[in-house]
């Protein structure tokens, strides 16, 4: 034999396995997070930092003061609005990469529903925000999902080009036409008026958006496991090939769903001007994206799985910023979400197959 | 005056393009061995961090380009380990590998935020071919990467497509059975060319960093990496349309500089959206153009190779 893969040597052997147990479903997500703080541990002690010390102040600034675990939910709304939608589509593997995007096309929605119907009670007002929001972004997100389903474009590179349209976008926003006139330099609208504020609840920061968050999650899992519809849209992801011939209509099903996966998104970016900012401003909302794409795979694509896993990488944040007082950028957080994710998909491995060590020399 | 615009563009095109063209040409390799690495963007800026730190550091370019290929190199090894051994979803992985790598840029170029390089890519001319009017000046007086790219093209164009070695290559990403039982190690190419990719992403990040924007900040690929992936599928993985594509990418971007310095009334911030809508215009044009040619790309891509099943 030729071939250094089918030569004799004691190899890793990888069987397929028939069924995954439930216990392996949960061991190895906590497994591949625990796997991605080690990994970043030996970067952080490669530039000299003590990695006890970072993750000692992050656990501290996330869940050290009801101050801390306050903003750990505040910071856990967007993720969780993200990564739900996403994790719709992903469930279908179409890649939603368009998060960031559709978030801020939701807020700019949002705001300028707010900034522009004035003298309505706020029941009305935050209802118009809220539906201008999901509508508005759940057609930006129709935009790769069209051309998906017409021209065959990979959604993932167009939803990417998107993200950096939508943000410029409001970044032109509130540089020009909406700038606060009476904001001096400052890059963003006028303040809302208070029918367009969330009311925050328990003295916290904590808005409104949660419940949303927490409601999307539930309809969706509702509609993923007890309908009709989301016993297709599994099928489709299981194997669209299979599923166009058992005569489901996938293309429609693609649209449908980056539609309510995409105004999820724009949700997430109401629900931070109207329930944070009060006002549309640059870098409101940074990294959710990416974060809501991990978060999603991390939980399976499992919408209730995502509210758990959300309110970790809330804390992710909130730990992360408290690490800035040692000196070190918020880009270290994003570090180690992209270990983890490393881990989790290394993990899917150990979920998928079982390993076994064949030694010696065969034929 | 205009014609001067005309040919200061075109010469940017060129230079804007390089560093896309470089990362795609990387991609192109890795594609066609039958694996996808969406983690261009994170290798790029990799690149990009390791060759300014190594340069403010020794101050020399040569040294730099080198740590900027082989910071990505050993990235792009980590995801030939998770995706051809682990078999790991490459989707999934290549989006772990551009955060973390994103990460770690960020995370090791904190000390050198904002610092200016102290010194670029010195453009030069080459004798006789600079010479020729228009020609000469936009594509011959050029820094020594930008001909390392030309040098690219045309050995990646011959390798893939006139030598046994090329053959090979094609053959684990169209067919990787048959590709095994003519005694290809499918695995061990992959890795070889997953590798050679990453190091070309990482000389991408090099060039811009040492030439495009001689300064680091977070982030500062700006979704090149990205746009370098849209032109591999724009070019049909085909190196010498990649250089057409990017040059074109380019293109744009250097008009969005030009028309800023001729203080067009178009703010500046819907210029920047010039490269990302070309893209999405580009790879709708090229997705319709091809949209009865059947499915595009390598048969195998992102499957992954079990030498036991064969």
């Amino acid at each position: 034999m030729m071939d250094k893969e089918r030569r004799g040597r004691g190899s890793l052997r990888l069987i397929r396995r028939m069924d995954i147990p439930g216990w392996l479903r949960l061991a190895v997500p906590a497994a591949s997070i625990a796997g991605g703080f080690l990994f970043s541990a030996i970067f952080l002690l490669g530039a000299g930092e003590s990695p006890l010390e970072v993750y000692g102040v992050m656990l501290q600034g996330a869940f050290g003061s009801s101050y801390g675990l306050g903003e750990t939910v505040v910071k856990m709304i967007p993720l969780m609005l993200v990564s739900v939608g996403v994790s719709f589509a992903f469930k279908m593997q179409i890649w939603n990469a368009g998060g960031e995007g559709q978030l801020h096309i939701g807020a700019a929605a949002a705001t300028f529903i707010i900034l522009n119907l004035k003298g309505y009670d706020r029941k009305t007002t935050l209802t118009a925000a809220f539906l201008a929001a999901f509508f508005c972004a759940g057609l930006y997100g129709l935009i790769p999902a069209v051309m998906k389903v017409k021209w065959n474009v990979n959604e993932l590179i167009t939803c990417l080009m998107l993200n950096y349209v939508g943000t410029l976008l409001i970044s032109w926003l509130i540089q020009g036409p909406w700038k606060d006139p009476a904001g001096f330099a400052f890059p963003r609208t006028a303040k809302f008026p208070r029918a367009g504020e969330m009311p925050a609840f328990f003295g916290t920061r904590i808005h409104a958006g949660v419940v949303m968050g927490l409601l999307a999650a539930l309809l969706l899992w509702f509609i993923l496991t007890r309908t009709r519809w989301g016993f297709e849209i599994q099928l489709i992801g299981a194997n669209p090939k299979v599923a166009e011939y058992a005569g489901i209509p996938v293309k429609r099903y693609i649209l449908a769903v980056m539609f309510v996966s995409a105004g999820i998104a724009g949700i997430a970016g109401m629900s931070e001007v109207c329930g944070i900012t009060h006002r549309l401003q640059a870098n409101f909302a940074a990294q959710v994206g990416p974060s809501g794409m991990t978060i999603a795979y991390l939980a399976q694509c499992h919408p209730l799985g995502a509210v758990l896993v959300s309110f970790l990488f809330g804390a992710l944040l909130v730990g992360g910023n408290s690490i800035q007082k040692l000196g070190l950028p918020v880009s270290t957080v994003q570090m180690i979400q992209g270990s983890i994710l490393f881990f989790v998909a290394a993990g899917t491995m150990f979920m998928n197959y079982q390993i076994q060590w064949k030694g010696g020399s065969r034929e | 005056m205009i014609q001067v615009m005309i040919l200061a563009t075109l010469t940017a095109a060129v230079a804007q393009g390089t560093p896309l063209l470089l990362t795609a040409l990387g991609e192109i390799m890795t594609q066609r061995s039958g694996v996808l690495n969406l983690g261009l963007e994170g290798m790029m800026l990799m690149g990009a961090a390791s060759s300014f730190m190594v340069l403010v550091n020794t101050n020399s370019l040569f040294l730099a380009v080198v740590a900027g290929a082989v910071c990505s190199g050993l990235l792009a090894l980590v995801h030939g380990f998770l995706s051809i051994t682990c078999r790991v979803h490459q989707i999934i992985c290549g989006l772990a590998l551009n955060m973390f790598a994103g990460g770690l840029s960020g995370y090791l170029g904190k000390d050198y935020n904002g610092i200016p390089a102290p010194k670029v890519l010195p453009s030069f001319r080459i004798p006789l071919l600079a010479d020729i009017p228009y020609v000469g000046e936009i594509f011959f007086y050029q820094n020594g990467l930008v001909y390392l790219s030309y040098g690219l093209v045309i050995g990646l164009t011959y390798l893939i497509f006139h030598t046994q070695i090329g053959l090979k290559l094609r053959a684990c990403g169209e067919n990787p059975a048959a590709a095994y039982s003519m005694g290809i190690s499918v695995n061990r190419t992959r890795y070889i060319y997953v590798v050679m990719g990453g190091m070309l992403a990482g000389i991408g990040g090099s060039f811009l960093i040492l030439s495009t924007v001689p300064s680091w900040v977070e982030n500062m690929t700006g979704g090149r990496g990205w746009i370098a992936l849209a032109i591999v599928t724009c070019a049909m993985w085909k190196p010498a349309a990649a250089m057409a594509a990017a040059y074109v990418f380019g293109g744009v971007e250097a008009l969005g500089y030009q028309l800023q310095a001729v203080s067009v009334n178009v703010s500046p911030v819907l210029l920047k959206m010039l490269p990302y809508l070309a893209t999405i215009l580009v790879l709708a044009a090229v997705s319709i153009g091809n949209q009865d040619k059947g499915a595009a790309g390598p048969e195998a891509m992102t499957t992954p190779f079990i030498p036991e099943d064969n």
